[in-house]
């Protein structure tokens, strides 16, 4: 078995290609691994984790190829294979010439809004934002991680010259019924929707549409944009973009009270809700309606609006009995783990999470015997690889595997589909075993691209039960909890 | 009010796609690293003063 590293200096390819590239290495005849992979800090810890402990002298700016084989020769082909896939051109993507970021200001006219979408490893980002705000350009900063001093000074810029600075670690807009990252084919409306929480902007505007009614537009603000270093600083500039719809929903997750009272301020008068996503709330403040759930927030204004509510699950024919008392929640959609987790505790049913409601639910070391709620595109879990909505494989793996324990009531997960997320979200579920109880719900429309109609009967055909929201799957799986002695 | 929607992609060229599969607007920008990637906050941070 040999090991064989190979450096190239100067390149940058997005991780994306460079995990395709990784896989067909994997693939080839002799080869035991590979990886691909631009030189991060954190890519370092990847390449350790996947047993390759690169040279001393790896530097940054570079995408190192390993390649663990049988024998020399397979190893030198396969990194003569990588190096040509890396050389094919990349100055164009299927037929479009790449533009450079200092001309930037020439490329949009008088009247257009002009949004740089960002999605390098975090490093990069503070220099290229800073470069496109200069150019007079709005900010979507889909990338992760960038410490919150450069995301203060990023969206102090911004305000100070016009602009809107959306992000960082911003998944999720719609501009005049058009997606930017992962976002469903919605109808286009007089509803406009602010939101720190990405996966929460997707289930709002999709249970909108399901419910007839259409989006103008959806601006995510990033995750920290509500929290009290950085104030709401964007989500205060995107209201004041969005005055002339109709009605204004706002969604945080465990926004800052003081920033919170400062959005609410700002749209009380107008038909609002403010979701402040897991809280125990139900208020009115003038014309907002305040609430900690997705479900109660559409349906009120869905009620205002004289239309008929969401439509709510049937009790479980099935709870929780004997030796199986254990929840597995695994999600693709961070908010939605996070709300679904409160509504578990609603319930009656307290679940550990990497992402918890609070830190006494931090997910321990071992949590083989405790029921969990688990964030599958946190950081930890997308080391080296693309995050579970692009690539869905390792999330249900895990969901195949947990299926087959004895002690597993009830497995709870979601579905995302839309523009950015997989073609085939399901793939590798077919292995799933019927012994717990199998509930999720589809964020998705008839219109998006994966075909709704085909997901709910490859879903229908695993045993699944579907229910029309995020909350109703975990109301329902809470349910099912019922019959666990806590 | 938000103007006419045109959109720049740096980084992963997913999305990218995804945008023209929509129609929108879009064009994908060339990017390389610098030489040296900032290590810590504060060169980041002046890295940003006008």
């Amino acid at each position: 078995v040999v090991v064989k590293y190979r450096e190239v200096k100067g390149r940058y390819l997005d991780s994306i290609i460079l995990m395709a590239i990784s896989r067909d290495l994997e693939g080839r005849k002799g080869v035991i691994k590979a990886g691909v992979m631009v030189m991060t800090k954190e890519n370092i810890e990847t390449f350790h984790d996947i047993g390759f402990d690169l040279p001393s002298t790896a530097g940054s700016s570079s995408i190192w190829i390993a390649v663990e084989a049988e024998d020399d020769k397979t190893a030198e082909d396969a990194i003569a294979f990588a190096l040509e896939e890396m050389d094919k051109d990349q100055t164009m993507v299927k037929g479009h010439k790449r533009v450079t970021l200092d001309v930037l200001r020439d490329q949009f006219k008088e009247g257009d809004f002009p949004v740089l979408f960002i999605s390098t490893p975090e490093e990069y980002v503070a220099g290229i934002a800073n470069t496109a705000l200069d150019q007079g350009v709005n900010l979507h900063i889909f990338s992760s991680n960038v410490p919150t001093d450069v995301e203060k000074t990023l969206k102090n810029k911004g305000r100070e010259k016009g602009l809107l600075v959306m992000g960082p670690d911003a998944g999720t807009t719609i501009i005049h019924g058009k997606g930017l990252g992962f976002a469903n084919k919605v109808r286009f409306g007089d509803i406009g929707i602010v939101g720190s929480s990405g996966t929460g902007i997707q289930e709002i505007s999709v249970l909108l549409h399901t419910s007839g009614l259409g989006v103008e537009s959806a601006l995510g603000v990033g995750s920290n944009d509500m929290k009290k270093e950085i104030g709401g600083i964007s989500t205060l500039q995107a209201l004041a973009l969005l005055d002339d719809v109709h009605t204004i929903f706002v969604i945080a997750k465990k926004p800052d009270p003081v920033v919170r009272k400062a959005v609410i301020d700002r749209i009380k008068s107008r038909p609002s809700v403010f979701v402040s996503l897991g809280d125990n709330v139900d208020e009115r403040i003038g014309k907002t309606y305040h609430t900690g759930s997705i479900d109660d927030a559409v349906n009120t204004v869905l009620r205002d609006l004289g239309r008929e509510e969401i439509g709510k699950p049937a009790a479980p024919k099935r709870i929780a009995s004997g030796a199986r008392k254990l929840l597995r929640g695994f999600f693709v959609g961070g908010s939605l783990c996070y709300q679904a987790q409160a509504i578990l505790k609603a319930g009656g049913t307290d679940v550990y999470s990497n992402a918890p409601l609070d830190v006494t639910y931090a997910l321990p070391q071992d949590w083989d015997n405790v029921s969990v709620c688990v964030d599958t595109g946190a950081e930890e879990y997308v080391k080296g690889r693309p995050h579970p909505m692009i690539d869905p494989e390792a999330r249900n793996a895990l969901l195949v595997k947990e299926s087959a324990r004895p002690d597993v009531a009830v497995l709870l997960f979601d579905v995302l589909l839309g523009y950015g997320s997989a073609m085939n979200p399901l793939e590798g579920l077919a292995g799933m075993v019927k012994g717990p109880v199998l509930v999720t719900s589809i964020c998705g429309t008839p219109e998006d691209k994966q075909g709704y109609d085909k997901i709910r009967k490859e879903l229908d055909s695993l045993g699944v039960n579907v229910t029309a929201s995020a909350g109703q799957a975990a109301w329902y799986a809470a349910q099912v909890m019922k019959g666990v002695k806590q | 009010v938000i103007g006419r929607l045109k959109v720049f992609s740096v980084g992963a060229d997913w999305f990218y796609e995804e945008m023209k599969a929509q129609d929108i607007d879009a064009k994908p920008v060339e990017w390389i690293p610098p030489v040296e990637v900032p290590d810590d906050i504060a060169s980041i941070l002046s890295s940003l003063k006008r």
